[in-house]
């Protein structure tokens, strides 16, 4: 705990001594402040998450007003209502019948098709909701298939079945913004940082096609010592309930919603003539008043307030933190300073640096928080891209993504915390599975980003 | 859920949008231009929703976040915006801080002292004393610190309230805090931010100085007479109840008093922060703290601190137990205030009200406290003076009568705005303690709402030199 001030003083008496202006020094140290409390955790995330809020107006590099705004941002509306979104699919229990089946109709045959099925449920669910929830709903479907294998089979099946949940759920993270909270960051720096909207099916292009890649390689990884199985028996559902069909449809308008809002042709928003005004947080918002005010066919509502305000607040809370941290880079001055003397690194080519960040971003992401790590690093690489006169999206997005693969650790992230929680792997099996993933997942990022990012970024 | 409360749900529920349309559609037909309209028609769709609850408060707060952006009337930039406004992160602060004093339990020492400085005695008496003190206190430190200030004290004394009687007292006595808030604020010029924006905007305007003591010489009759009116408004189903049960503590844990000592550190920051002689802000050079600033300093000292049995004073848990979804209310009351002003609704209010002035002068001040004080109901009031005080001062001007005239009935008329929990953060602070709801709040607060308008009216004509 003594640390976070210690270290904070260490880079303010560097800085200063160097010259820098005081507001640059300040907000330097309050970064490296929070780095260190959101790494160590000597008080949780997000009460490190009130710092900046508490110290920039102290320290004179944002009134209060100003920090205030880092809270009111789009991203935060956007993830509010993605969360809610994603609390009333929780709560009509739509998610489960959607994960059931896609085992079903994948896996059905056992062996190294039940992992595919397992791993393709856990993809496609934890694209709309959290990793977390995705990770603890398949985990008792996975259990129940465990348990009808005789001692033998189970033991060679445990490990792939148990890691292609934690890491099928990393995986399709990565596909959509509100797919984990650090691809949300990134949306909110990138704007902030050059005043440009980064759109929902914008990430999507970059997003799905690294989510497939890693997909299969996955796959291919955890199976190479599966033989052939035989079938398993999965467990069954009734027939859908009116309240799931009604959370499924409005779900599926506010994906469509999300999906086509600016294109083709000017999406929707041009057709009510409301481009650029209406934004992916407007979709969201929409969609969960109309949970809350849809009846679910038994007297209630598909979304009732109690299940809505069971939202993780706290990751809304170190989203504002982040997004402060960025503004308090700009306005004092820090982030020309940073660029600067990272302007260096203009000289290495662009797929090495890529490389080099995704490397050390999907290394590091096992040990520290993915939406802190997002939070810290987002405005650093802002700044340094700015300097290095490349477009920020080419360094944020490869090392934002590389966040969500953290695959070797149980800390690394809370899916593969609660796997390994169930005592069917041991931390030497996840470091042994996750290290040639993340090695791979790493290469791959680099290389897709870097063929695809400048044909759809337009720069 | 019985048969009838369902379909009263729904009436409410399609009131609503009906109502935004009735509304727009008159609007549109007096001629103003389509996103005033539209402001007005949300406005309106909120408001019935708020008041008549069939969604719960918080889901409908979504809807000018959500609507308004399809609407055309503000982007989705500019919604989001009203989120991320000093007054939210005030309020997280606030209950936070009220969190750590209800954890250590020390919040009923403070309201043991209370209870005793108040006259120790139960039903109107009670109700009688702390609002006598949030009247003196909120006279000259922020409405809404002293309000963060006397919650924890107040929700100590009503734990100590047998459960059944509980009810009938919890409502008076949290009125009676924020009622004696916003009616002691109009007393002064220096706490309340629609009275601080009337007399910087008349300096400005005129280069004279309305002083503290010309303020006092008209405001304070006011006070002096509202609040018994409302002290007898509000207990007037009060019987003679038991005298609260005060509980005996033993003596002080380590835990109590440090985190009294931050209570009081905090309440001190608050007090001092701007004055006097520049607050403590101005000895240490900065000028940007806020009152949520303090408020969240004081919350991170409280994460820090041990609590000397191995814990922390505060600790995730219990500080993330706040009403979270009412940050969605203070936001969305805040983006409603942009959209009044960016689509020109608010200029058009302000036009009707300045436009009366060829009428006498008694029907001019009659006219501006009323309108001030019944719109401010629908919107926060710092956002009401802001626009509507700068656009009475043109017109006061304009038509030779001294601006003060016209500003200041209407600032201490927003004052009045009591029945709504969008108006004020003292207003919201109570709605989330859960024991008011929005149509309790509108039914008490409706008539010492009135009566504060006439008698703002009345003091004004009286007591403003012409």
């Amino acid at each position: 705990m003594g640390a976070g001030p210690v270290v904070a003083a260490a880079i303010w008496v560097v800085l200063a001594t160097k010259g820098l202006r005081l507001p640059a020094c300040w907000t330097a140290a309050i970064t490296g402040w929070c780095a260190v409390w959101w790494i160590f955790e000597p008080v949780p995330i997000a009460a490190t998450s009130i710092l900046p809020f508490a110290i920039f107006p102290l320290s004179g590099v944002l009134d209060h007003n100003q920090v205030a705004r880092g809270y009111g941002d789009t991203v935060i509306l956007l993830f509010m209502g993605g969360f809610m979104l994603a609390q009333g699919l929780e709560k009509s229990g739509a998610h489960r019948r959607l994960a059931l089946g896609m085992v079903r109709a994948v896996g059905g045959k056992g062996g190294r098709r039940l992992v595919l099925g397992f791993l393709l449920a856990a993809v496609v669910i934890s694209m709309w909701i959290s990793n977390t929830t995705t990770t603890l709903i398949l985990l008792p479907i996975a259990a129940a298939v465990l348990e009808q294998a005789d001692e033998n089979e189970k033991k060679r099946l445990a490990i792939p079945l148990m890691l292609a949940l934690c890491y099928g759920a990393s995986i399709g993270g990565i596909g959509t913004p509100i797919g984990t909270p650090p691809n949300m960051i990134f949306i909110g720096m990138y704007g902030r940082i050059t005043g440009k909207e980064f759109g929902f099916f914008e990430w999507m292009k970059i997003g799905v096609p690294i989510m497939v890649i890693m997909f299969f390689v996955a796959w291919l990884w955890l199976v190479r010592r599966l033989g052939e199985a035989k079938a398993v028996k999965i467990p069954t559902l009734g027939p859908w309930r009116a309240e799931e069909r009604r959370v499924m449809t409005i779900f599926a308008l506010a994906a469509l919603g999300w999906i086509f809002r600016g294109e083709p042709y000017g999406g929707w928003t041009g057709l009510i003539n409301a481009k650029g005004i209406v934004g992916d947080s407007t979709v969201a918002l929409i969609a969960v008043i109309l949970l809350f005010v849809w009846p679910d066919g038994k007297g209630g509502r598909l979304l009732d307030l109690k299940t809505a305000m069971a939202i993780p607040w706290d990751i809304l809370l170190l989203f504002g933190g982040g997004l402060t941290i960025a503004e308090a880079f700009e306005v004092s001055g820090l982030s020309k300073a940073i660029g600067d003397s990272l302007a260096v690194l203009s000289s290495w080519p662009m797929l090495a640096m890529m490389v080099a960040l995704t490397l050390s971003a999907g290394f590091l992401t096992n040990i520290m928080s993915n939406t802190a790590m997002a939070a810290l690093l987002m405005p650093l690489l802002g700044a340094a891209a700015k300097a290095a006169e490349v477009e920020p999206a080419m360094l944020m997005i490869p090392t934002v993504i590389s966040i969500s693969f953290a695959f070797m650790l149980p800390i690394g992230t809370p899916p593969n915390a609660i796997v390994y929680s169930t005592g069917q792997i041991s931390v030497r099996d996840m470091v042994r599975e996750g290290f040639f993933i993340n090695l791979i997942g790493a290469i791959v990022v680099a290389v897709v980003c870097y063929f695809l990012l400048p044909v759809f970024i337009k720069v | 859920m019985t048969e009838k409360k369902a379909s009263n749900k729904v009436v409410a529920m399609c009131a609503g949008p009906v109502a935004a349309a009735a509304m727009g559609l008159v609007l549109a037909a007096a001629g103003l231009k389509s996103p005033a309209c539209w402001t007005a028609a949300v406005t309106t769709w909120c408001m019935v929703w708020w008041i008549f609850e069939p969604l719960p408060v918080e889901a409908t707060s979504i809807i000018p976040f959500a609507i308004f952006p399809i609407v055309g009337v503000l982007d989705s930039r500019q919604v989001a915006a009203g989120y991320g406004h000093e007054m939210v992160l005030l309020f997280v602060g606030g209950f936070m801080i009220s969190q750590g004093l209800g954890k250590s339990g020390a919040h009923k020492r403070l309201a043991i002292g209370m209870v005793h400085l108040v006259g120790g005695l139960g039903g109107r008496r009670l109700v009688l004393g702390f609002m006598l003190a949030a009247v003196l206190v909120s006279m000259w430190v922020s409405t809404t610190a002293t309000t963060l200030m006397f919650l924890p004290m107040m929700l100590a004394v009503l734990e100590q309230i047998e459960e059944k009687e509980r009810k009938a007292v919890a409502v008076p006595l949290l009125l009676s805090l924020v009622l004696g808030v916003n009616i002691g604020a109009m007393g002064t010029c220096v706490s309340t931010p629609p009275n601080i924006i009337c007399v910087g905007m008349y300096k400005d305007m005129t280069g004279n100085i309305m002083s503290l003591a010309r303020w006092m010489k008209v405001a304070l009759p006011i006070v002096i007479v509202l609040v018994p009116f409302t002290w007898l408004w509000l207990t007037r189903k009060l019987g003679r109840s038991q005298p609260v049960q005060l509980p005996v503590l033993g003596p002080w844990r380590t835990e109590e008093k440090r985190i009294i000592v931050v209570f009081l550190i905090t309440v001190a920051g608050w007090i001092f922060l701007e004055g006097p002689f520049g607050g403590w802000q101005r000895l240490i050079g900065v000028k940007g703290v806020g009152n949520s600033t303090v408020a969240l300093l004081s919350v991170m000292i409280m994460f820090l601190c041990p609590n000397g049995h191995g814990g922390r004073l505060l600790d995730w848990k219990t500080a993330s137990n706040i009403p979270w979804g009412l940050l969605l209310m203070v936001g969305g009351s805040m983006t409603i205030g942009a959209a009044f002003d960016s689509s020109g609704l608010s200029k058009v209010i302000g036009d009707k009200l300045a436009g009366s002035s060829s009428l006498p002068l008694f029907a001019i001040i009659g006219i501006v406290s009323m309108g001030a004080g019944i719109m401010t109901n629908m919107m926060n009031h710092t956002a009401m003076a802001a626009l509507l005080l700068p656009l009475l001062g043109a017109a006061a001007k304009s038509s030779g009568i001294d601006p003060i005239l016209f500003m200041m009935p209407a600032a201490i008329g927003i004052d009045t705005a009591f029945t709504t929990p969008i108006s004020t953060m003292s207003n919201l602070i109570i709605y989330g303690t859960g024991y008011v709801s929005v149509r309790t709040m509108v039914k008490e607060g409706f008539v010492p709402n009135i009566a504060g308008i006439v008698l703002v009216a009345i003091m004004c004509y009286l007591l403003l030199p012409r």
